[in-house]
């Protein structure tokens, strides 16, 4: 599977967070891959529902159990693509279902399980073999996520009754915050996935991972 | 501060022998470490120069709990005076006397005395480590914490009773005999649910009552997610289900029976603590029974309850 099929499948998640961001909701969201198909999608509902748990993840969870009986023989097969980390709860139900691989854009500093808060996906209980731990893969359109959860605190504070005048609030395409990828995954592990071409980006000197690198130009 | 109605073990924080509060650091190390530092001897009257010197060098003084100055009385032939000893900082940051009077541009005999590097649990050793140099006693945070805490162990108990009466019952269906409890603010139940994961590996009796409690708010505007809600769970919960009541803020939880892969624990199993893994955010208190025995239906070890 090339890089390209990743940022693809990246993007439809995306578009799963735009629909959240579109319904006033914290713009996350999410799609499950099961043989190169997406098998379910899923958006933040947290507001809607009125219940602090129903995550895109959650709810991309519950349309593939709805679907497929065989669920617990088809999600050690699959991957997820969330445009955010999982944050402690989700990083643990992935777990429990036995998901292959994860796929995040941005980090989640408040509520990470895959890494920012707590290691969910790694860690192994008094060192024993597991075969729940899966790898986690950071950094497909992090901006991208980044940006959507912008415009969705913008929207908020157009909405106050009270609106912060003490600085005028615009959207930031300029500054974002850089993974620091080591929290995530083994440079291995980025090798592994990202090719070596992208190393600059897990040791913090480039600020992103591209789809494609700019090949650079020999000096003559 | 008022007396605690309880009896607590500050030690292990259990309160009236049957509840005992998780806690990430107990009230600190009853043994006293030692470390050096640098003391000078001055005359009284350049205390405050030497104070305003001291402060400019505030990154230098790191144990901030014991007080800058002591006074001593040196006797000699021409009677007892009062002499200023200040503390100035770890000898290990300062290694000779050439650096410490190149900082400080006071007169004074310096020599190396070892104080105490840790504070105190208790005003009792504090007292007794004060003979050696002054600490500021400024209480013991954990035990103002458990001392702040009221809880009402009788409805608690009558609580867990119902919950375990349900798990270790005939099973009605094919589940694991794992439940949960919410309550609101008053005491009234809003819910009980057991796990349900046979078709669902995720309903988890947790997950199923915070969305059971959602449904039942859904139309009560004052409601917000499971706020001062108080939880009774028969096993201890796992990682996702601890991470939905924080992400639920609920107040308090109590359960039964400990769970290896459980997201409570600081110092067993995974040792999570979720509880206060995300402070920035919400917090909650998480108790488990150790009073007479509440039993529970048997649930694998091993399993995320």
């Amino acid at each position: 599977m090339g890089l390209e099929t990743h940022f693809n499948f990246m993007k439809k998640a995306l578009d799963a967070a735009q629909i959240a961001l579109d319904e006033l909701e914290v713009p996350i969201g999410c799609i499950f891959v099961y043989k190169n198909k997406i098998i379910a999608q899923g958006s933040n509902k947290t507001n809607a529902t009125s219940c602090g748990i129903n995550h895109a993840e959650m709810e991309a969870i519950d349309e593939i159990i709805a679907k497929y009986p065989n669920y617990k023989e088809i999600l050690p097969f699959a991957d997820l693509y969330v445009t955010v980390e999982p944050c402690i709860m989700c990083a643990s139900a992935l777990r429990q279902l036995g998901i292959r691989r994860v796929f995040f854009g941005c980090a989640n500093d408040r509520f990470g399980g895959n890494g920012s808060v707590l290691t969910i996906h790694s860690d192994k209980l008094n060192n024993k073999l597991d075969s729940s731990i899966y790898p986690v893969y950071p950094g497909i359109y992090a901006k991208e996520a980044v940006t959507l959860l912008r415009k969705f605190y913008l929207n908020q504070n157009e909405k106050s009754p009270n609106p912060q005048t003490k600085k005028l609030r615009q959207l930031d395409m300029e500054n974002f915050p850089r993974l620091q990828f080591e929290k995530y995954l083994t440079k291995e592990q980025f090798v592994d996935m990202y090719g070596e071409s992208q190393l600059d980006v897990y040791v913090g000197e480039s600020d992103e991972i591209v789809l494609q690198r700019p090949t650079k130009i020999p000096k003559i | 501060m008022k007396e605690s109605p309880h009896k607590i073990d500050f030690k292990d924080g259990i309160f009236d022998n049957c509840l005992q509060k998780l806690i990430k650091d107990g009230i600190g190390q009853e043994n006293m470490n030692m470390q050096e530092v640098w003391v000078m001897e001055i005359n009284p009257k350049d205390s405050s120069k030497v104070n305003g010197m001291l402060r400019e060098l505030k990154n230098f003084h790191l144990l901030p709990f014991l007080k800058k100055f002591q006074k001593r009385t040196v006797e000699s032939e021409t009677g007892n005076s009062t002499v200023l000893d200040v503390l100035i900082g770890e000898t290990s940051k300062l290694q000779s006397e050439e650096e410490v009077n190149a900082l400080l541009k006071v007169d004074g005999k310096l020599r190396r005395v070892n104080v105490p590097s840790n504070y105190p649990p208790t005003k009792e050793l504090c007292t007794e480590w004060s003979k050696i140099w002054p600490i500021v006693w400024k209480g013991n945070p954990i035990v103002q914490e458990l001392n702040s805490i009221r809880l009402d162990i009788q409805e608690i108990s009558e609580n867990l009773r119902k919950i375990s009466e349900l798990s270790v019952s005939p099973p009605l269906k094919d589940e694991l005999p794992i439940f949960t409890m919410v309550a609101d603010r008053k005491g009234k139940v809003l819910t009980i649910k057991q796990d349900e994961r046979k078709n669902h590996q995720l309903h988890h009796s947790t997950m199923l009552a915070i969305r059971d409690v959602a449904k039942l708010q859904q139309n009560d505007p004052k409601s917000y997610l499971l706020l001062d809600c108080v939880i009774y769970t028969t096993h201890e919960p796992c990682p996702m289900c601890c991470m939905a009541l924080l992400h639920s803020r609920i107040e308090r939880l109590v359960f039964l029976k400990d769970m290896t892969t459980g997201g409570l624990k600081f110092h067993e199993g995974y040792g999570y603590g979720i509880q206060t893994a995300c402070t920035l955010n919400w917090k909650f208190d998480a108790y488990r029974w150790c009073g007479d025995e509440i039993p529970v239906g048997i649930v694998d070890d091993l399993a995320y309850a």
